[in-house]
């Protein structure tokens, strides 16, 4: 008898849990509110647990994964470094070849293999000679500016009196007017001296100052340096005035070399 | 042998001066090893190492500068022997000592140079130099007057082959 009533009660309740109920009764639902702290920190601890379970398994995979990321990160930054160095390879060299195309008999491109060792005289030795037809006078230059002239020449190098050096002196024209002046080397210091060729020189500071064919010693028109100083000198009879050079001879490393006739 | 090393060296450093220094140079100046071996050469071994150290290095210098042959070697010789005749009047062990000899050596150096180049036809401006490239020189030497002071030190103690330590 007690089976058959039992029986009733389980097929009315599973009757009765058939079908969704939008609500619940009063009691369901306290019921469900003072267990839902409970629900949660069981949650949290398992999720903690399974957090680390996880961690633990993974562990060995993602020491390897990570061993792999920096080893890519490494490799990237070794590609980077190296387009950055074409990148600046590139740019000079397009700057070369625009240089080499504008001249018209093309120049000789050569390395500074040494400088002057003392501190009392500004020289440069490149790697090109008599092999490569070069000969003293002939001029030396960067696309930026002057550089010098060859001095002294064997098969294989060639020295080069630099424009700072205090023996140098060649004509020159302020580009913004044409005026002649002499530009001449001042040993150590960076600057060179301009002294004016015409009375009542009209120069400012900023001036770019060129080289001038007249002097036989450059080509017309490459540029020399700015004006950075002008002393007129007492009663603006004495005018001076300091040039800085464009091409820093103190790091330049390549160079062109203009054959004479 | 210790004497042939030290050439060695001298040779090692105009090399240096024309290469590697130009790189690393401070207002346009590079340091003057060989001025630094010879003061120190002559600090150590004396007046008559000092003084031919002071030589053959000037003359190097000045064989691979190509200008004023001789001015260099002249200098030298004269800042290795007053470095070698003054050492047994000052020397002790302060490590003081062989910096500020660089340095008052390379200073008193640079100016018998210049006043060698003047002398000679250079018309360099004088007080302009003294401030410009004798004294930044000088400072720029004491940088290194105490590495090569111990390395030379060190091969002044080294055996030589015959063991006395002493064919200096």
């Amino acid at each position: 008898m007690a089976t058959i009533i039992a029986a009733f009660v389980v097929i009315g309740l599973i009757y009765v849990t058939a079908e969704g109920r939008p609500e619940l009764s009063y009691l369901g639902g306290k019921i469900r509110d003072g267990l839902a702290p409970l629900y949660g920190a069981i949650t949290s601890v398992t999720g903690f647990f399974e957090h680390w379970a996880g961690v633990i398994r993974n562990y060995s995979h993602l020491e390897r994964e990570n061993a792999e990321l920096l080893q890519e990160i490494d490799r990237m930054q070794r590609k980077l470094a190296m387009v950055e160095q074409l990148e600046a390879e590139n740019a000079r060299l397009r700057e070369d070849l625009g240089f080499y195309r504008a001249t018209a008999v093309p120049p000789v491109p050569a390395e500074i293999i040494a400088r002057s060792p003392s501190n009392w005289f500004d020289k440069i030795v490149i790697n090109r000679g008599t092999a490569q037809g070069l000969q003293p006078g002939d001029a030396v230059v960067t696309p930026a500016g002057v550089v010098g002239r060859i001095y002294t020449v064997t098969e294989r190098t060639a020295e080069v009196m630099l424009i700072a050096d205090d023996r140098s002196a060649f004509g020159a024209a302020v580009l913004r007017n044409g005026a002649p002046v002499l530009i001449e080397g001042t040993g150590k210091g960076g600057t060179l001296r301009l002294k004016p060729l015409v009375t009542e020189l009209d120069i400012d500071l900023g001036d770019e100052i060129i080289t001038s064919s007249m002097s036989g010693v450059f080509p017309d028109g490459l540029p020399v340096g700015k004006v950075v100083d002008i002393d007129r000198g007492e009663y603006g009879l004495l005018l001076t005035a300091a040039i800085s050079p464009h091409v820093d001879l103190a790091r330049v490393q390549r160079v062109f070399v203009l054959k004479g006739d | 042998m210790k004497r042939l090393a030290i050439i060695a060296a001298m040779t090692a450093a105009v090399v240096l001066q024309s290469t590697i220094c130009s790189f690393v140079c401070w207002q346009g100046l590079k340091p003057d090893l060989v001025t630094v071996i010879v003061i120190l050469t002559g600090l150590i071994y004396g007046l008559a190492p000092g003084c031919t150290m002071g030589l053959i290095g000037g003359f190097i210098l000045d064989y691979f500068t190509g200008r004023l042959l001789g001015a260099g070697a002249l200098s030298k010789m004269a800042i290795g022997a007053l470095s070698g005749w003054i050492a047994p009047k000052i020397f002790g062990d302060h490590f003081l000592v062989p910096p500020t000899s660089v340095l008052v050596g390379t200073w008193l150096e640079q100016a018998i140079y210049l006043l060698l180049a003047n002398g000679f036809g250079r018309g360099l401006p004088v007080i302009k130099s003294l401030w410009t490239i004798v004294l930044p020189v000088g400072l720029i030497n004491l940088v290194f007057a105490l590495p090569i002071y111990y390395a030379l030190l060190a091969l002044e103690r080294m055996p030589s082959r015959g063991g006395t330590g002493e064919d200096g």
